[in-house]
Order: C-alpha cells, then sequence, then structure tokens
C-alpha cells in the first residue's frame, strides 16, 4: 500500500515535471545561443526582449527603428535594454513580403524610414527573419550579416538654385527704363 | 532718326515680354505651388477604388509618379514655409516648389536626402532658419520629422555635406547670397537630423 503510494507521488512529480518543463522556456538570458549566432550578431542578449517558440524552433524576438530600405532589403537599429540603439543591421527580405506596421500588414515595397519592426533571430543558426504579417505565414529567414552595410558613395552635385527669372526681370525692366528714356527725349525735341 | 525710334519700339516690345515671362513664372509659381499640394494631400486620402477595373488602379497610380506631381510636402513651421517637394531639381520643379537632389536619399527610403530650392523663391525663407527648428516632410507612406543641427555657407563646389550618412537625414541646398543677381558664389545648407518616432 505504502510502496503503491510512494509509487504515485514518483509518479505524479515526473508527469508535472514533464507538463511544466516546455512550459519554462528560454528567456533571453537563458536562451543557448550558437556560437555563429553570438560571433555575428554579439549584442544579441541586449536587444532580444523575449524568445518564442515558432515550427519546434526557438526564435530571439527583436524590435527597432527602420532606418533605411533597399530593394530587397532593410536596415535597422533595434532597440538595446538599456534604451539606447544597437549599430545598423541589414535584413535582408522582398518587396512583396508584408510585415506587420501598428497593426495592418504593409508590403516591403511600402515601408518607410522611422516604421517600429520586429525580426527574430534563430537561436541555434545564424539567421534572422522578418515578423510576418500574419502569424501562421512562414519565416523567411535569412543569413545573419557581420558587418553593418557600406553608406552609399556620394555621387551628388551641387544642383542649380540660381534661377533666371531675376535677371529677366531686371533686363526687362531696365529696356523699359531705356526705351521710356528715349520717349521722353523724343518728345522733349518734338515740343 | 528713324534707326531711334525702331530702338524705342524694340525696347518697349523686348521690356514688355520679359516682364511678362517673369510674371507669368510668378503666376507659375504661386498656381503651381498651391494646386501641387492640393493634389498630393488629394492622393494621401485615394478615392475608393473597390468598383475600378485593374487597368484603373494601375493608370491611376502611374499617374501620382508622373514627374510634374508632388512627391511630398516639406514644411518648416517655424518659418511658416510649406512647399510641394518634386522628384527633379530642374528649372520648372524649383519655380513651383523645391525638388529632391538626383544622387542622395528619398524620404521614405533613408540616408541623406538633399532638397534644393530658390534662394529668390521659397528658400529665402531659409535666411532665418535656426537650429533646433523642425523641418517636416509629409509623404504618402509618412510624416517624417527632423531637427535641424548646423547652417553651413559653403563654396559652390563643395559637395562634402551631401555625402550620404548612416542615420535618416535631410540638407537644404541654396544659393547665397540670397541677395545677388546671377551665378552666386557660395551655397547655403541646412543639415538636419531625423527625429524618431520613439524619441518624440
Amino acid at each position: 500500500m505504502r510502496r503503491s503510494i510512494y509509487l504515485s507521488i514518483i509518479g505524479a512529480t515526473v508527469a508535472l515535471g514533464g507538463i511544466t518543463a516546455p512550459a519554462m522556456a528560454a528567456d533571453c538570458a537563458t536562451a543557448q545561443f550558437s556560437d555563429a549566432v553570438l560571433a555575428r550578431f554579439p549584442n544579441i542578449r541586449a536587444v532580444c526582449t523575449e524568445v518564442i517558440e515558432k515550427d519546434g524552433q526557438q526564435y530571439a524576438v527583436v524590435k527597432g527603428d527602420l532606418v533605411r530600405t533597399g530593394t530587397n532589403a532593410v536596415y535597422m537599429k533595434f532597440n538595446m535594454a538599456d534604451g539606447t540603439k544597437s549599430d545598423t543591421r541589414k535584413i535582408e527580405t522582398r518587396p512583396e513580403f508584408r510585415v506587420k506596421v501598428d497593426g495592418k500588414p504593409v508590403s516591403v515595397r511600402n515601408l518607410a524610414v522611422g516604421q517600429q519592426l520586429t525580426a527574430y533571430v534563430k537561436v541555434s543558426d545564424p539567421v534572422i527573419a522578418l515578423e510576418p504579417a500574419e502569424p501562421t505565414e512562414a519565416l523567411a529567414a535569412y543569413p545573419i550579416e557581420e558587418a553593418a552595410p557600406a553608406m552609399a558613395a556620394n555621387t551628388a552635385e551641387m544642383p542649380r538654385t540660381a534661377g533666371p527669372m531675376p535677371l529677366v526681370a531686371s533686363l526687362g525692366a531696365l529696356l523699359l527704363a531705356f526705351a521710356g528714356m528715349l520717349t521722353f527725349l523724343r518728345v522733349r525735341r518734338q515740343s | 532718326m528713324r534707326a531711334l525710334r525702331w530702338t524705342e519700339v524694340g525696347a518697349y516690345i523686348l521690356g514688355a515680354l520679359l516682364c511678362s515671362l517673369f510674371a507669368l513664372a510668378q503666376a507659375d509659381s504661386a498656381l503651381g505651388s498651391t494646386n501641387a499640394i492640393e493634389e498630393f494631400t488629394a492622393s494621401v486620402t485615394p478615392p475608393d477604388q473597390s468598383l475600378w477595373a485593374a487597368n484603373r488602379i494601375r493608370d491611376y497610380q502611374a499617374a501620382q509618379n508622373s514627374p510634374t506631381k508632388a512627391v511630398a510636402v516639406l514644411t518648416i513651421p517655424s518659418l511658416k514655409l510649406e512647399v510641394p517637394l518634386f522628384d527633379s531639381d530642374d528649372e520648372i520643379s524649383l519655380n513651383r516648389g523645391a525638388g529632391l537632389v538626383a544622387g542622395m536619399g528619398r524620404p521614405d527610403s533613408g540616408g541623406n536626402v538633399g532638397i534644393a530650392g530658390h534662394r529668390d523663391g521659397y528658400f529665402r525663407a531659409l535666411k532665418d532658419i535656426k537650429v533646433g527648428d523642425t523641418i517636416e516632410i509629409r509623404t504618402r507612406l509618412k510624416l517624417h520629422r527632423y531637427r535641424v543641427t548646423s547652417v553651413d555657407i559653403v563654396d559652390k563646389d563643395d559637395t562634402r555635406l551631401l555625402s550620404d550618412t548612416d542615420l535618416p537625414g535631410v540638407t537644404l541646398v541654396t544659393c547665397y547670397p540670397f541677395y545677388f543677381v546671377g551665378n552666386a558664389p557660395q551655397r547655403y545648407l541646412v543639415a538636419a537630423t531625423y527625429v524618431w518616432p520613439s524619441d518624440s
């Protein structure tokens, strides 16, 4: 009898352990980021807001500001835990891929700088994906780039901001004054 | 004597033509600017297209991207300045408002956004701009806010301040001195950095 009670207690403990184990999901501090992730994204723990599970994989959730858009990429600065911003990170994507901005689905080609976006960093692999507009949509993950993106080379020339109109007006006024003076002299000579 | 008479008539005709040209340009500037802002405002809230055919929607969108249409509206509240922003800095665009400088950033896509304007037109008001003033650019996608960080006067060939920047910013460009007839020897540049919604 006593033996069966002990066995029941042990069984219940194991069962409870089995139930609670998945509930004790990793957080940003305890997530086992792979060496490759830490090498490509050294401050991942500082920008991570939570760890979620999707399709049986753990992802660190990172949020930040969109600072630049490209044809097949967006560039973000992530919010750090201390309130500062991370270095700029490039995230590859597709123009037609839809993300959620202020609760509404927006395609990447219609994104604008200053918008807040969310991305997922896979805990086990150095890949990053923008959060899709719908939770049921599959993630489109791309390798995390090591270096901050290079800025575009300066190809701009100083614009021509001097319009010809003041010169045109001055010339027109001078000609009218000159013609008026000729009229005055002619009338004076005739009278 | 006859030659003098012809000179007199010719001077009247040419003078009147040049003054008319100036008056036309002034009218085009005022009307073009007002129309461009109104058209832009209407395009921000597009009509209900739920019953439109696909090719009609495509034509409507193509019309919105016409070079004669404003791509944004630039506002500087402290100067009470509101001008349409065109995709080009050609003469017609600058007569009606301000133009985006080729080879630089765009308001929605980031980088250093270059905006040119005539010193004898809308951008003459920039002479009174101060560090800390707010510049707003309303595009079809978003309202962007910038804060003025510096005002510089540089040689007309000095393009260093037009270089790309890591964070979004805007550089307003016009000729200097403001009251100068002919090709001004310098440029007046107003630099501003992006104000993040999360920081404001």
